[in-house]
Parts: C-alpha cells; sequence; structure tokens
C-alpha cells in the first residue's frame, strides 16, 4: 500500500468526519456524542488501513475503512437539505450492512457460503428500498415523493427493524457455529472478535441504526463503544497469526535431534494447527505419510488447505493444515521453508519406508504366486504321471496272473518291474508331498504337521495350540518349516527325539521344533533353512536356528497372523 | 457266492484295469461309476456288497460319498483307493467310516481282501 494511497485515505476520512459531524451537530446533538461518533468511525478507519496495509489480499481492511467513511457521511442527515438527508439514510444502512457483512466474512473479507451471500444482498436491497421508501414520505426529511398515513409509515419502520433483527440474529448463529466447528487457527483469529461481544455489539449496532435516536444516552454510549470495541479486535485479530506464528520457535525446535513424529509435531506448534499433517512426494508413489503409505491430498472445499514446498526436482513434502491459513500463505510457506531440511530428510526416510512396503508386498506376492504354482504342480503330478504309472502297475499285476508261473524268467522280470514302478510311485509321491502337500489345502496345517510327524523316523511329539484360522500363505510357511527341521533332524541330528511346538501368541503364531540331537546346524549353514528364512521374512516373520554342539537344536519361527 | 463290487473312479483308465484285474481275483463288478453323485445313485440301484471308491473325484470328495453310501445302506464294504498315500489324508480316512485304504499302486485281490478283513 503506497504512502499515497494511505494519505488519500485519512484525508477523505478527515473530509468525511468534518461534513458528519457537522450535520450530526446541527441535529442538536451533544458534544460528547459528537467526541464518541468520531472516535468510533476514525478507529474503523486507522484500523481498516492498518489492516490493508498487513494483509493487502485480505478485504477487511478496506470494508473497515468503508465503515468509518460511510459512518461519518451518515451524519449529514442534519443538514435539512431533502436530497442530502436520503443519501445520509443510505450511507447509514451501508454502514450497518458493511458492519455485519465484516464479522460474516471474517476473516477473509469475502463470503465464501453462496446461500449466506445471497442472503446477505436480498436482505441489504430489501432494507435498503423500505428506507429509501421512507425516507420520501411525508413523515421524513427526504425528497417528498409518497404521501402514506402514520400507520403504514410505522408498518415500514417495523418492517425495517424485523429485517435488522433476523440479519443479526444470523450474523450470532453463523458466528457461534463457526467458533464452535472452527479450528484452533480459525478461533485464534475469531476469538478476540467474539470476546468483545461481537454477537450483542452486533444486535445493538443494527436495531440501534433505526432506534438510534429515540434511544437513551447509556445505550448510544454502548452502542459507540460496542463498535469501538469490535474495530479493535477486528484488527488485533488478523494481527494475532503473525505474531503468533514465529518461524523463530520452529527454527529452535529443529535445531534438536527430532523424535519419530516430532517434525510433524513441531511444525503444528509453529503454526498452532494441532490438526496439522505433513506428507511427502516419492517418486512412482505419489504422496505419502511418514510411515510410507499412499495418502491423498484433500480436495477444495474440504476445509483443509495444502502448502506445497517444492525442489528443483519438483515436490518435496506439502502441509495439510486449517484453511484459515490461506489468508497468510506465506506464514506457511516461511514455515515450510525454515524446515526444509528436516522435511527432505523426513521425505528420503518416507521413501525408504514406502520402497520396503513394496518390496515386502512383491515378496508376499511372489510367495503367494509361487504356492498355487505348487499347488498346481502337484495337481498335474496327481492326474498325470501318477495315474499312468499306476496303470501301468496294473497292467503289469494283469500280465503277472495271466502268466501264472508258466514261465519263472519271464515271472521274475515281472516282479522286478512291479517292485521298481512301486518304488517309483513312492518317490513320486514324496516328491508331490514336498511340492505340496494335499493334506495342508484340505486338512489344515494342524492335520499336515501331525502327518509330517507321523512319517518321521524319528519319535516326534507335538503341543500344537491355535486359536484362530491361518491365511495360506502362513499356514504353507508354518509348515514347510517343520518339514525342512524335521528332515534335518532325521538327517543330521542323530536324535532320539524331536517336539513340534506352535501356539497363537497375540498377533503372531511362533513354531518351535527341538531335538536332542548333536546340535551345530544354523540358517547360513544349510540351504533349506536359508530358503525358509527369506520366505519367513517374507510374510514380516524371522527365523531362528539356536543351539549349540552337543546340545540339540532348536528352530524358531515367529510369522505375524493377524489379531486373534 | 462271488462278491459284487462297484467301482468309482474318474479315469475310464483305471476303471478298466480295476475291472480286469478283480475279476480275475473272482469278484463280479456289478456297476462302475465316473463322479461322486452318479457312485451314490448307481449303489442305491445294484446294492453291491463292496465298494472301490477313488478319494479325488471330479464333483464330491471320496469321503464325502463314504458318509453318504453309509446313509444309504450300512452293509457294503467301501475301499478307498489314491495315487497319494494314507498318510496324506491324516485321519479324514479313518473319520469318513471307510473300511479300508489303498494306495492305487498296489491294488490286487489280495490287498483288498486284507483292507476288508481288518476292518472286520
Amino acid at each position: 500500500m503506497s504512502r499515497r494511497l494511505i494519505a488519500g485515505v485519512v484525508a477523505g476520512g478527515i473530509g468525511a468526519a468534518i461534513i458528519g459531524e457537522w450535520g450530526l451537530a446541527l441535529t442538536g446533538a451533544a458534544p460528547w456524542e459528537i467526541a464518541l461518533d468520531v472516535v468510533c468511525y476514525a478507529t474503523f478507519i486507522i484500523g481498516g488501513l492498518v489492516v490493508w496495509a498487513r494483509q493487502p489480499d485480505d478485504r477487511t481492511g478496506r470494508i473497515m475503512v468503508a465503515i468509518g467513511y460511510t459512518g461519518y457521511l451518515a451524519g449529514m442527515h442534519g443538514f435539512g437539505i431533502p436530497w442530502l438527508f436520503t443519501l445520509a439514510l443510505c450511507f447509514g444502512v451501508i454502514d450497518g450492512f458493511l458492519r455485519g457483512y465484516v464479522l460474516l466474512a471474517y476473516p477473509g473479507g469475502r463470503l465464501t457460503d453462496r446461500r449466506l451471500r445471497w442472503y446477505a444482498v436480498v436482505s441489504f436491497l430489501a432494507y435498503l428500498t423500505l428506507t429509501l421508501f421512507f425516507a420520501s414520505t411525508q413523515w421524513e426529511g427526504g425528497i417528498q415523493l409518497f404521501t402514506i398515513s402514520f400507520a403504514a409509515y410505522q408498518r415500514i419502520l417495523l418492517a425495517c427493524s424485523v429485517l435488522a433483527v433476523v440479519f443479526t440474529l444470523v450474523i450470532s448463529v453463523v458466528l457461534v457455529r463457526r467458533w464452535f466447528q472452527g479450528s484452533p487457527a480459525y478461533r485464534q483469529v475469531m476469538g478476540p472478535v467474539l470476546l468483545v461481544g461481537a454477537i450483542p455489539g452486533a444486535f445493538l449496532i443494527v436495531v440501534m441504526d433505526h432506534f438510534g435516536p429515540a434511544v437513551l444516552e447509556a445505550m448510544l454510549t454502548g452502542f459507540y463503544l460496542t463498535n469501538i470495541f469490535m474495530a479493535l479486535a477486528l484488527v488485533f485479530g488478523m494481527l494475532r497469526t503473525r505474531l503468533v506464528g514465529t518461524v523463530g520457535e520452529l527454527v529452535v525446535d529443529l535445531s534438536h535431534p527430532l523424535p519419530p513424529g516430532g517434525l510433524r509435531a513441531a511444525l503444528a506448534r509453529s503454526l498452532r494447527d494441532p490438526s496439522l499433517e505433513v506428507v511427502f512426494h516419492v517418486p512412482r508413489s505419489g504422496w505419502v505419510d511418514g510411515a510410507g503409505e499412499r495418502v491423498e491430498l484433500p480436495a477444495k472445499g474440504s476445509g483443509r488447505a495444502v502448502t506445497i514446498l517444492r525442489g528443483e526436482r519438483g515436490p518435496i513434502a506439502a502441509l495439510i493444515h486449517d484453511a484459515a491459513w490461506l489468508r497468510e500463505p506465506e506464514v506457511v510457506e516461511a514455515t515450510a521453508a525454515a524446515a526444509r531440511l528436516a522435511l527432505e530428510n523426513e521425505r528420503l526416510h518416507a521413501e525408504l519406508r514406502a520402497q520396503l512396503d513394496e518390496v515386502r508386498a512383491s515378496r508376499a506376492r511372489i510367495v503367494e504366486a509361487a504356492d498355487g504354482e505348487r499347488r498346481r504342480l502337484e495337481r498335474d503330478l496327481h492326474d498325470g504321471a501318477q495315474q499312468r504309472l499306476v496303470s501301468v502297475g496294473l497292467v503289469l499285476r494283469e500280465a503277472q496272473s495271466s502268466l501264472n508261473g508258466a514261465d519263472p524268467t519271464v515271472a521274475a522280470s515281472l516282479e522286478e518291474a512291479v517292485r521298481e514302478l512301486g518304488g517309483a510311485l513312492s518317490d513320486l509321491r514324496e516328491l508331490a508331498r514336498g511340492i505340496h502337500p494335499a493334506i495342508l489345502s484340505e486338512e489344515g496345517v494342524e492335520a499336515a504337521v501331525d502327518s509330517l510327524a507321523s512319517r518321521s523316523p524319528v519319535p516326534v511329539t507335538l503341543a500344537l495350540s491355535l486359536n484362530r484360522g491361518l491365511s495360506p500363505q502362513v499356514e504353507a510357511t508354518v509348515y514347510f518349516v517343520v518339514s525342512e527341521a524335521l528332515t534335518n533332524v532325521a538327517k543330521h541330528a542323530h536324535a532320539t527325539r524331536a517336539e513340534v511346538r506352535m501356539r497363537t501368541e497375540d498377533d503372531r503364531i511362533v513354531v518351535q521344533v527341538v531335538d536332542d540331537g548333536v546340535g551345530g546346524a544354523s540358517v547360513a549353514a544349510g540351504s533349506g533353512l536359508r530358503g525358509l528364512a527369506d520366505r519367513v521374512a517374507a510374510l514380516d516373520g524371522r527365523l531362528e536356528v539356536r543351539g549349540h554342539a552337543g546340545g540339540g537344536t532348536r528352530v524358531v519361527a515367529e510369522i505375524p497372523c493377524g489379531p486373534s | 457266492m462271488a462278491q459284487s463290487v462297484l467301482i468309482v473312479d474318474d479315469h475310464p483308465g483305471f476303471r478298466a484295469r480295476a475291472r480286469v484285474l478283480l475279476e480275475r481275483e473272482g469278484y463280479v463288478v456289478v456297476g462302475e461309476a465316473p463322479d461322486g453323485r452318479s457312485a451314490i445313485s448307481v449303489a442305491a440301484d445294484v446294492r453291491p456288497d463292496l465298494v472301490l471308491l477313488d478319494v479325488i473325484l471330479p464333483d464330491i470328495s471320496g469321503f464325502e460319498v463314504t458318509r453318504a453310501l453309509r446313509r444309504l445302506d450300512p452293509r457294503p464294504a467301501v475301499v478307498l483307493v489314491s495315487t497319494r498315500d494314507a498318510s496324506d489324508y491324516g485321519r479324514r480316512i479313518e473319520r469318513s467310516g471307510a473300511d479300508g485304504f489303498i494306495s492305487k499302486g498296489e491294488l490286487s485281490g489280495e490287498t483288498l481282501r486284507a483292507a476288508v478283513s481288518a476292518a472286520g
């Protein structure tokens, strides 16, 4: 705002004050009343200039200046010139309306609610029309255009009062609702305005505009004082966010190492917005939160606003904050800029977490796909090769039966073929079971582990206590861990017995296979266990092999399986 | 008197081989069925002494067919067969009420008689 503009506004205000107060004096107003009138509207003009200069994009300052001007010029009705009288009454109406409007549209000076905007325009035009009408009757000092009965004149005055009271009530309801629904940032701006009694004040302002000349001096004083306080509150509220949203505090906060989530908390403190969210831009994933989870930025009109911090290669982070801060984007931008390094750092963490999540999900998908493929292979073996070999076996038995001991050499060959075929079928069954045991998908992991134990050459005791269903991936992983561990027990442990324990704990299943053998096994030593450790890790679990030479081996797998 | 047998399997090759083998062993094959539902219906018609029943069938499992047959008539002996091993089915064989289990590769008059007599 230029100095010339300020000087012009001040000079215009002084001119309006002189003309208005001169007119007011001619109506016989007491000197104290004139003094209060001068102070009241001067407060609006000066306060308006301060807001205008500090917040040029906010119309509140300009509206306050307009209130000051129209308030002074409404005093011109005292000159006794009919057209000036009508004009002064119009200024009075505009002044009253603007005082209501500035509260409704505070902060910002714009009514964003369409229905409220329509209501304000219609009630203003209705009030102005009625005022122009009664000012032009023989009962008032304006240009005489209409002659009506005194009763009709009084009814028009009553209609004006009703309009004014309803307008006041609407303002009160809207402000009270906004206060309860508003965010801390909004309340901070709005607080001073409500604190000085904007609602009763507004009531007085509008009603008294009408009955002003006829009421007691005390009420008139109240009217001026409320107006003065309101102007001051508007200015204070507008400047308050600047006073409290100090970037300095943030810089101090950021100078210490931040705990997880500490950056968001520091930014929320700095912007006085506890609901503040910080999201990060990650190539390929888009916007993610601190945990690397994908998020959507809020849509327009959701009451939340977004300030994006950009780097050389595109967006770095975004602050999702209260829309009240849109009035002062530079404060949010400065805050984000101050936290740039910390935000970049958190973004890298978020990116890493997002990538880890992606890798984890893709590993789980690979395991799932592999399990599906294993099931298909087992089924193919069962329906194909195994059936054919069984048929061959039956043909051989038929041949044996037909031969009926006629040729001992052929009979011996047939016997050998049947035995070999039986061995091949057994090997194939073992292979199919290793690929994917049918019992696992048909009977569940407990029956499958029971079946493993029954086939183990080393005696196995079972202690199974599962209190919930498990996903097919978890069941298959548990099965293969037990299977591999029992195979190792049989092959390498020289154990006399083994035990399989399986139980669900909180959100995980814990599987242990313990033997009393020679020990010395490790995840790194056997490729079977190594592969299983990867498989367990793909489900976010972990596999450990504990034990030392001579002290047996304990294979422990813990796999998340969802809450009970 | 020769025992009558119903053979249930979705592989025609296995049914044909089993028929030849069992008839040679003195059994009378009174019917064949390619799936579980038709097995139940054929059994109701022919009332066999013995049902040779594959576990994996296209519609319902051999275990379910066993239970249905038992409800229909408790007398016939039911012997389950599969290319898989008995241990691959855990306790399901026992729970189904079948009289015995034979791995398909080991099917013969001898193993069949053993399975039935073991059930008593």
